[in-house]
C-alpha cells in the first residue's frame, strides 16, 4: 500500500508573502563611515552644555532679573498642577501649548527650586543640553568626524540667541530639544530605513507640535513629503502608508486629545488656534498694528534671518540643490521645513496684522534645521565637503555677530535686549527697561507676594485672575490662598467675583495692563471711589491688594459701580484667557 | 546434529503466533506424532519447492492434496516469504494453476527438522545461493547480505530513479536508506519490514493486535523498552523473544542482559508497531506519566491547586483588611487601591514601552542567514520531534500534513507525533485514512481528566525520539527551514539555553478585522516584546507552539503541567526558575487567527484564565521566586504576567471615566485625589496611545505596512480582551482547569460554498 506523497515547498527564501520590505529613501542603506558618538561621549557633551547653560541662565535669570514673563505664566501653571488647592491639571489652560507648561512639573513639584525661579533656566538648560547632544549625533550621521563637528556644535550651541532661550525658562528649548530629535530621527530613518527612527520622529513631532501650534503644518509637509519620498522610490501603497501612519499617527493622537479637551472643558474645539497665546512679545505695540504689505514683511524676514540664522541662506539653496541635482528627498525636507517655517512667520503677521509677532526667537527653529541641512549637503557634497564645512564654520560665526546685534536693536523680541545688557555689564538688570516696553525684573511680584504672606490667612481668601497675577501667586508659594479661576472654574470664578463678600477676603489685581477679569468688573478700583467698601491695602506698580467686606455695605451701590464685562475666554475656560500683561 | 526439540513454552509462542494471524497452528515434529496438531510433511509435497528456498525463507510445503498447497511457515508475517510461496506455486509445473496455497504457522525449529529430514543437511556456509533463488536482476555492486535497493528492485517494490533518488538523499543526510524510502512514501513499512528481515537474517512479526506475554513483559524495565526500543513479546525456559525495531547493538543486547539470562530471540517489527504496543501495554502508565510527573516531581509547580494554602491565608487576609477598610474608612480604602492600581498600571507601561523600543531595529532574535541553512551539513542533523495536538480537527489534517512535509528538513529525521484525544474518533480515522508515512506516528491519547493540550504533550513527550522537539499546532504553517534554523541556533547557543522561541503571526490576517487586531498584537508580542524580554535573559512566557526544546531539559523539567491551561507561558517561567534560558529565532510560524468573535472570546478567555493560573502557581513562594530569578525578572514577572490583571481592572476604570465625562459625579472626583489622578491621567491619555502605537510598530517592523492603520483602533480590540479577561477569571472559581477549545479551519470557506 503506498503511503501519502507530498511535493516539497523548495527551500530558503522568503516565506511570508505579506511582509514589505522597507524601501530604502537613498540611493541605498547607507551606513555612515563616522560611527556615531558612543554613550559616555554623548552624556558628557549634554552634561556640559547643561551645566553650562544653567549657570549662565540661573545667572541671567535669578540674580540679573531678567524673567520673561511668559516663562514665569508657565511655572506658576506647573506649580499649580501639584500646589493648588486641590491640584488639578487643569492649571496647565487650554490655549497654550501645554507641552510648554508640562516640561515644569518635575522641578516645580520641588517648592523651592519653583518659588526661586531655579526651575526656569534648569529646564531649559535639559533640553538645551539634549538638543546640542541630538544636533551632534546628527552631524555624525552625516558623516562629520569629531574633529569637524564640534567647531560646528560650539557655533550653534554658543550663538547668544541659544544661549539666552537655554536659560530662561521659555519654550523655545523645549521645541528646540524636540527638534533635534525628530530631525535626527528622520535622517537616520533617511539612512537605515529603521522603523524606531520613524516612530522617534513620529513622537518627536508629535510633541513639538505641543509645544507650538505652528509645528502642525512642519508635521504636515513632512508627512507629505515622506509619502512623496516613497513613492518615487516605488514603494507599495501598503508601505506608503503604513508609514505615513506610523510617523503621523502621535501627532494626528495628540491634536484630537488636544481638541477633545478644548471641547469639553472650554467648550470651543479649536479656539487655541485663534487665541493671541504670547504675552510677553511687544506689549507695547511699537510699530506693530496695520495692515503689513507683503514686501515689509519680506524685509522683516530677511531681517531676522540674517540675524538669527544667516546660515540658512546658504545651507537652503544647497539642500534644494542637491535635491534637484541628485533626486535627494532629504535635502528637499530640510529646505522645505526652513522656507515653511519663514512662510509660517510671514503670513502669521500678515492675517494677524501684527509685526510685532515676527520675532528674533521665532526663527529658532529655522537655525537648527540650517545646520542639519549644511550638514547634509556635507555629507553629500563627496568632493566639496572641506569647503562645506568651512563656509557652514564661517558663516556660523558670523551668525554669532548678527544675533548680538539683533538682540540689541531688533524691535520684535522678549527681553532679549536686557539678556545681552546683562552679559555684558554684568549688572542686575531690575527695574530697567528693555525693547518692546518691558520693565525688566520681578520686584512687583515679591513685594506683593510677601505682604500677602504676611497679610492673608487661610485658604482661597484672595479672588485673582491667576492669568495676570501668576507672578505673586507663584513667589507666594501658597497657592492655596489664592482664590483662582482654576480651582472651581471659571464660571463660579465669575460668580464670586460679582459677589465677593463673605467668600473672599481680598481681591488681587494686576492695574498695569488691560487683560485683568477682576479690574474689567470693577473699573473703578483703581480710582478713588470704589464700589462696595472695597479698600485697597496693598499697592505696588503693577499690582493691588484690594480688601473685601464680610457684607456688602451697599449692595445697590456696588451693582450701580460695576459693570459685567464680555470675559475674554469662555466661563468655563479656567486659566485659559490671552494673558496681557502689559506695561511693566 | 540431531536438532533439540522445542521448548513447550516456545511451542505457544508459535501457537499464538499463529492465531494472531490467523492461521492453523501444525506441528512437524514427528517425536510429537501423538500432538492434536502434528501433521506429517509429505516428501512429494515439499519437493514442490527447492530446498534452498525453504531453507532461506524458513517454511516448508506439507501437503498438497485437492488442489491445495499447504505450506509451513515459521514467520506467518513475513509477507515476503508468503509471496514467494505463492510466486513458486504458479510456476511449478507440478501444481495446477488452480490450486491454492494455504499456509500454516510451525515452530521454525520443526520446520528446520522437517527440511532436513527431506533435503538433508545444509552444506554448511549457512549461505543461500541467491543464483539459485531469487537474484533476477542485474544490481551492480551487489555483496551478500543483499543490499535493500537490490531486493527492492527485485520486489518490484521501487524503481531504480527511486532507488537511486534515495541514495542522493543518503549521501546527504546519512539517513538509513529504508527510512527514507519509507519517509517518501516509496514504499510502506508493512512492504519494507520483511524485506529488511531478509536483510537481516531476522524473523518478521506484525505486532498488530498482538498481546504480548504478560511474563515477558516483567523481565525488562518499561524505560529500556522505550528506549532500545523493543517489546518482550514470549518467554520460555530457554528464550526471550522480543520484538525489535532493528538489529540489538551490543550496549543494548548488554542492557538487557542485565535483566535476564535467557537466550534473546529477535523478531523485527516496524518501530511505529512497537511503540503502538508499548502504548497499549503500559496505556495506564503513560496516561499516569502525562498527568502526574509534574505533580508527583515537582509539587509546588503545578496548578493542580488553583491557590495554596498559603495564598488562601493571605486572600484571606487581604479581603478582612479590605472589608474593615471600606467599613472604617470606605474612601481612604478605594483611593488606596485605585493607587496601587494606578501605579501599577504605570509601571506596565514604561516596562513594555522600554522592552518594546529597546526592540525596534535592533536584531534580537538569534538570526539565521540563508546562507548558513544552505551551508548546514544535513548528514549533522539530530532527529527532531514534531508534537501536533489535535482535536476535533480532522478538516486541517491535510494541511498540517502538508506543512510538514514542506519542513526543509530530513523525512527521515523527523519524527511527527499526531496527539489525537481517544474520544475524537473522526481525527482519529481521518488521519489513519491518510496512510501517512512512519515518521508520522499517530498517538491516540487515552481519555482521561484533565483532557487538556498540554496532557497530550506530555503523553506524546514519552516516546519521543527526537533530540529536539517542538509543537505545532494543526493549522501551523513554519517556515520551512524553521528546524535547520533551530539546529544552527542551539550549535551556537550557550548550554543554558534549552528552549528557542520561533514567531508566530497569522496567515488569515486579511481575513477581517478581528484578524487583522489579532495579527497587529501579534505583531508587536512575537516581534518586539518577547525579543525584548530575551535580550534582558528576563523570563519569556513561551508561545503555544514552534517553541523548539532540547528533549531531554524538557524532560528533566517535568515538562508540561496538565493542569495549566496557558503551560507554555507557564513552562516559560519555569525553565527561567530553573536557571535555563530561552531564545528568540528570527523564524515564523503562521497560524490562523481567530475570525469568529465567540471563538476568540473563548480562546482568549483561557489565555488569560491560564496567566493568573500561571501568576498563582509561582507566586505561592514570592521570596523563592525572587531568589531563583533575580529581583529584576521578578518585577518583569510581576509586570508582564501579573499585568494579565489590567485585562480584568480596564472595564472599571473605563466605566469611572465614563461616568465621569458624562455625570461629573463626585464620588468619582473623590477616588481620584490630585497625584492618584496625574497617574491616571497619564495612563488614560499617554500609556493607552502607547500601547496602541506598540502594535503599530509591530506591524511596521515585521513589513506589515498595511496593518499599521488598524492597530490606531486597538481599543476597541482592548474591550473584547476585558471580556475573555472576565469571563476566564471566573471560570477559574468554577472551572480551573476546563480547557476551552478553539476552533480552527475557520479561514476557509464552509464546504459546498463557492
Amino acid at each position: 500500500m503506498a503511503t501519502t506523497t507530498l511535493p516539497r515547498r523548495p527551500p530558503g527564501g522568503r516565506f511570508d508573502p505579506r511582509r514589505i520590505e522597507a524601501t530604502h529613501l537613498g540611493a541605498a542603506v547607507h551606513e555612515p563611515a563616522v560611527r556615531p558618538p558612543g554613550r559616555w561621549i554623548s552624556l558628557g557633551i549634554f552634561a556640559i552644555a547643561v551645566v553650562v547653560y544653567a549657570v549662565v541662565g540661573y545667572h541671567v535669570t535669578v540674580d540679573q532679573h531678567v524673567v520673561v514673563f511668559d516663562a514665569l505664566d508657565r511655572l506658576t501653571r506647573a506649580y499649580q498642577v501639584w500646589y493648588n488647592d486641590p491640584p488639578k491639571l487643569a492649571a496647565i489652560g487650554f490655549s497654550f501649548p501645554p507641552l510648554t507648561t508640562l516640561v515644569f512639573l518635575p522641578l516645580a513639584l520641588i517648592k523651592p527650586l519653583a518659588t526661586g525661579l531655579v526651575a526656569l533656566p534648569l529646564t531649559t538648560a535639559l533640553f538645551s543640553g539634549l538638543t546640542i547632544l541630538f544636533l551632534d549625533r546628527t552631524l555624525a550621521r552625516c558623516e562629520m568626524p569629531a574633529f569637524l563637528r564640534i567647531p560646528i556644535v560650539l557655533g550653534f550651541a554658543l550663538n547668544p540667541m541659544t544661549v539666552f532661550y537655554s536659560g530662561n525658562g521659555m519654550s523655545e528649548a523645549v521645541y528646540l530639544a524636540l527638534l533635534s530629535i525628530t530631525l535626527y530621527s528622520a535622517v537616520s530613518w533617511y539612512e537605515t530605513t529603521q522603523p524606531r527612527f520613524l516612530f522617534a520622529a513620529g513622537f518627536g513631532v508629535s510633541l513639538l507640535l505641543l509645544t507650538r501650534y505652528g509645528f502642525i503644518l512642519w508635521a504636515a509637509l513632512l508627512m507629505v513629503l515622506i509619502g512623496a519620498a516613497l513613492l518615487r522610490r516605488n514603494a507599495q501603497r501598503e508601505e506608503v502608508e503604513g508609514s505615513i501612519v506610523a510617523f503621523a499617527a502621535p501627532a494626528v493622537y495628540a491634536l484630537v486629545l488636544w481638541i477633545l479637551f478644548n471641547t469639553l472643558i472650554v467648550g470651543d474645539p479649536f479656539g487655541w488656534l485663534t487665541t493671541n497665546t504670547s504675552q510677553a512679545v511687544n506689549v507695547t505695540g511699537m510699530a506693530s498694528g496695520g495692515n503689513l504689505g507683503f514686501l515689509h514683511i519680506l524685509s522683516r524676514l530677511v531681517q531676522v534671518t540674517l540675524a538669527v540664522f544667516p546660515l540658512g541662506i546658504i545651507a537652503v539653496p544647497a539642500a534644494l540643490a542637491i535635491f534637484v541635482m541628485r533626486r535627494d528627498a532629504m535635502g528637499l525636507w530640510l529646505g522645505a521645513l526652513v522656507i515653511l517655517g519663514l512662510a509660517i512667520m510671514g503670513i502669521h503677521a500678515a492675517t494677524a496684522h501684527r509685526e510685532g509677532l515676527l520675532t528674533l526667537r521665532d526663527a529658532m527653529p529655522m537655525a537648527l534645521t540650517s545646520v542639519v541641512a549644511a550638514a547634509w549637503f556635507y555629507r553629500s557634497a563627496n568632493g566639496l565637503r572641506l569647503l562645506a564645512w568651512g563656509a557652514t564654520l564661517v558663516v556660523l560665526m558670523i551668525g554669532l555677530f548678527t544675533a548680538y546685534g539683533a538682540m540689541k536693536a531688533y524691535p520684535f523680541q522678549s527681553q532679549e535686549q536686557a539678556f545681552v545688557r546683562a552679559i555684558r555689564t554684568g549688572h542686575d538688570q531690575e527695574g530697567t527697561n528693555s525693547i518692546g516696553g518691558f520693565k525688566v525684573g520681578i520686584r512687583n511680584e515679591a513685594q506683593m507676594a510677601r505682604y500677602i504672606n504676611q497679610a492673608v490667612k487661610g485658604r482661597h481668601q484672595v479672588l485673582t485672575d491667576n492669568a495676570q497675577t501668576f507672578g505673586v501667586i507663584l513667589l507666594s508659594g501658597r497657592p492655596r490662598l489664592f482664590f483662582d479661576r482654576i480651582i472651581r472654574g471659571d464660571g463660579i470664578w465669575q460668580e464670586v467675583l460679582a459677589k465677593p463678600y463673605g467668600v473672599v477676603s481680598y481681591l488681587l489685581v494686576n492695574y498695569a495692563g488691560s487683560g485683568d477679569l477682576i479690574r474689567a468688573h470693577y473699573p473703578s478700583l483703581t480710582g478713588n471711589r470704589r464700589p462696595g467698601g472695597l479698600s485697597v491695602v496693598f499697592r505696588d506698580d503693577r499690582y493691588l491688594l484690594v480688601k473685601v467686606p464680610a457684607k456688602n455695605p451697599t449692595p445697590a451701590a456696588g451693582r450701580a459701580t460695576t459693570r459685567r464685562t464680555s470675559p475674554v475666554v469662555p466661563p468655563s475656560a479656567p486659566g485659559s484667557s490671552a494673558p496681557k500683561v502689559g506695561a511693566q | 546434529m540431531t536438532p533439540a526439540t522445542v521448548a513447550p513454552l516456545s511451542r505457544d509462542f508459535y501457537r499464538r503466533l499463529a492465531e494472531h494471524a490467523g492461521l492453523d497452528y501444525v506441528v512437524l515434529d514427528p517425536e510429537l506424532h501423538d500432538d492434536p496438531d502434528f501433521v506429517s510433511v509429505s516428501p512429494l509435497a515439499a519437493r514442490l519447492f527447492e530446498g534452498e528456498d525453504c531453507r532461506y525463507r524458513r517454511m516448508i510445503p506439507v501437503s498438497y492434496v485437492e488442489n491445495t498447497l499447504t505450506v509451513a511457515v515459521a514467520q506467518p508475517s513475513d509477507r515476503v516469504a508468503r509471496q514467494i510461496a505463492t510466486g513458486l506455486a504458479a510456476v511449478s509445473p507440478a501444481i495446477a494453476a488452480t490450486s491454492t496455497v494455504r499456509f500454516v504457522v510451525a515452530p521454525e525449529r520443526d520446520i528446520e527438522i522437517a527440511i532436513e529430514e527431506i533435503f538433508g543437511t545444509d552444506d554448511g556456509d549457512g549461505e543461500r545461493d541467491e543464483a539459485s533463488v531469487l537474484t533476477k536482476v542485474d544490481w551492480p555492486g551487489q555483496h551478500f547480505p543483499p543490499r535493500l535497493g537490490g531486493l527492492l528492485l527485485e520486489y518490484e517494490l521501487a524503481t531504480q530513479d527511486q532507488i537511486e533518488a534515495a541514495l542522493e538523499e543518503q549521501l546527504r543526510t546519512a539517513c538509513r536508506l529504508s527510512e527514507i524510502l519509507v519517509a517518501a512514501g516509496v514504499v510502506s513499512e508493512e512492504e519494507l519490514l520483511p524485506v529488511l528481515a531478509e536483510q537481516f537474517g531476522m524473523p518478521v512479526i506484525d505486532l498488530t493486535g498482538y498481546e504480548p506475554d504478560p511474563a515477558a513483559l516483567e523481565v525488562l524495565p518499561e524505560p529500556l523498552m522505550r528506549r532500545a526500543p523493543c517489546v518482550p513479546i514470549a518467554i520460555d525456559s530457554e528464550k526471550l523473544y522480543l520484538a525489535v525495531a532493528d538489529r540489538l547493538d551490543e550496549a543494548t543486547t548488554a542492557e538487557i542482559l542485565q535483566y535476564t539470562d535467557l537466550e534473546l530471540t529477535p523478531f523485527l517489527a516496524s518501530a511505529n508497531q512497537i511503540e503502538d504496543l508499548l502504548r497499549l501495554t503500559f496505556r495506564a502508565r503513560y496516561s499516569d506519566i502525562a498527568v502526574n510527573e509534574l505533580v508527583t516531581n515537582f509539587p509546588e509547580e503545578a496548578a493542580n491547586r488553583v491557590v495554596s494554602d498559603g495564598q488562601k491565608a493571605f486572600l484571606s487576609i487581604f479581603v478582612v483588611i479590605l472589608l474593615a477598610g471600606l467599613i472604617i474608612a470606605p474612601l481612604v480604602t478605594l483611593i488606596v487601591l485605585v493607587s496601587v492600581a494606578g501605579a501599577f498600571y504605570t509601571l506596565t507601561t514604561f516596562y513594555k514601552f522600554k522592552l518594546t523600543y529597546d526592540s525596534l531595529g535592533y536584531g534580537y532574535e538569534i538570526a539565521i542567514s540563508d546562507e548558513m541553512v544552505a551551508a548546514l551539513d544535513e548528514r549533522d542533523l539530530p532527529v527532531f520531534t514534531v508534537l501536533v495536538p489535535l482535536y476535533r480537527e480532522a478538516a486541517v489534517l491535510g494541511a498540517l500534513v502538508e506543512g510538514i512535509h514542506s519542513l526543509d528538513y530530513p523525512q527521515a529525521k523527523l519524527d511527527i507525533r499526531l496527539l489525537c484525544e481517544e474520544d475524537d474518533e473522526e481525527t482519529v480515522e481521518a488521519v489513519r485514512a491518510l496512510h501517512l508515512p512512519p515518521q508520522f506516528k499517530l498517538v491516540v491519547v487515552p481519555d482521561a481528566q484533565p483532557k487538556t493540550k498540554p496532557k497530550a504533550c506530555n503523553y506524546g513527550l514519552i516516546q519521543a525520539r527526537g533530540e529536539y522537539l517542538v509543537i505545532f499546532d494543526a493549522e501551523d504553517r513554519p517556515d520551512p527551514d524553521q528546524l535547520k534554523k533551530v539546529v544552527i541556533a542551539y550549535g551556537n547557543a550557550e548550554a543554558s539555553v534549552v528552549c528557542i522561541q520561533a514567531k508566530l503571526n497569522y496567515f488569515n490576517a486579511e481575513q477581517n478585522l478581528l484578524t487583522r487586531w489579532f495579527c497587529t498584537e501579534y505583531s508587536m508580542w512575537f516581534d518586539l516584546l518577547l525579543p525584548g524580554l530575551a535580550h534582558t535573559n528576563a523570563p519569556i512566557p513561551l508561545g503555544g507552539t514552534s517553541c523548539h526544546f532540547v528533549t531531554a531539559s524538557l524532560i528533566e523539567l517535568g515538562a508540561w503541567d496538565p493542569y495549566n491551561v496557558t503551560e507554555d507561558a507557564d513552562l516559560g517561567i519555569r525553565l527561567h526558575k530553573y536557571g535555563f534560558q530561552t531564545a528568540m529565532i528570527d523564524s515564523t510560524t503562521f497560524e490562523e487567527a481567530n475570525s469568529d468573535l465567540n471563538n476568540w472570546i473563548r480562546q482568549r478567555s483561557r489565555w488569560i484564565k491560564g496567566y493568573i493560573q500561571t501568576w498563582l502557581v509561582h507566586m505561592r513562594h514570592p521570596g523563592q521566586l525572587m531568589r531563583q530569578i533575580g529581583v529584576r525578572n521578578f518585577i518583569s514577572f510581576q509586570l508582564l504576567i501579573g499585568g494579565t490583571f489590567i485585562f480584568l481592572l480596564n472595564p472599571i476604570f473605563w466605566a469611572l471615566t465614563t461616568l465621569f465625562f458624562f455625570t461629573q459625579a463626585n464620588f468619582v472626583r473623590d477616588l481620584f485625589p490630585s497625584f492618584v489622578f496625574y497617574a491616571a491621567a497619564f495612563q488614560l491619555f499617554l500609556a493607552n496611545f502607547l500601547f496602541m502605537y506598540f502594535s503599530v510598530a509591530g506591524c511596521i517592523q515585521r513589513g506589515y505596512f498595511g496593518l499599521a492603520k488598524y492597530a490606531l483602533f486597538s481599543p476597541i480590540y482592548w474591550g473584547l480582551m476585558s471580556v475573555a479577561a472576565w469571563k476566564g477569571f471566573l471560570q477559574l472559581f468554577f472551572r480551573p482547569f476546563y480547557w476551552e477549545k478553539t476552533v480552527h479551519g475557520l479561514d476557509r470557506p464552509p464546504e459546498g460554498s463557492s
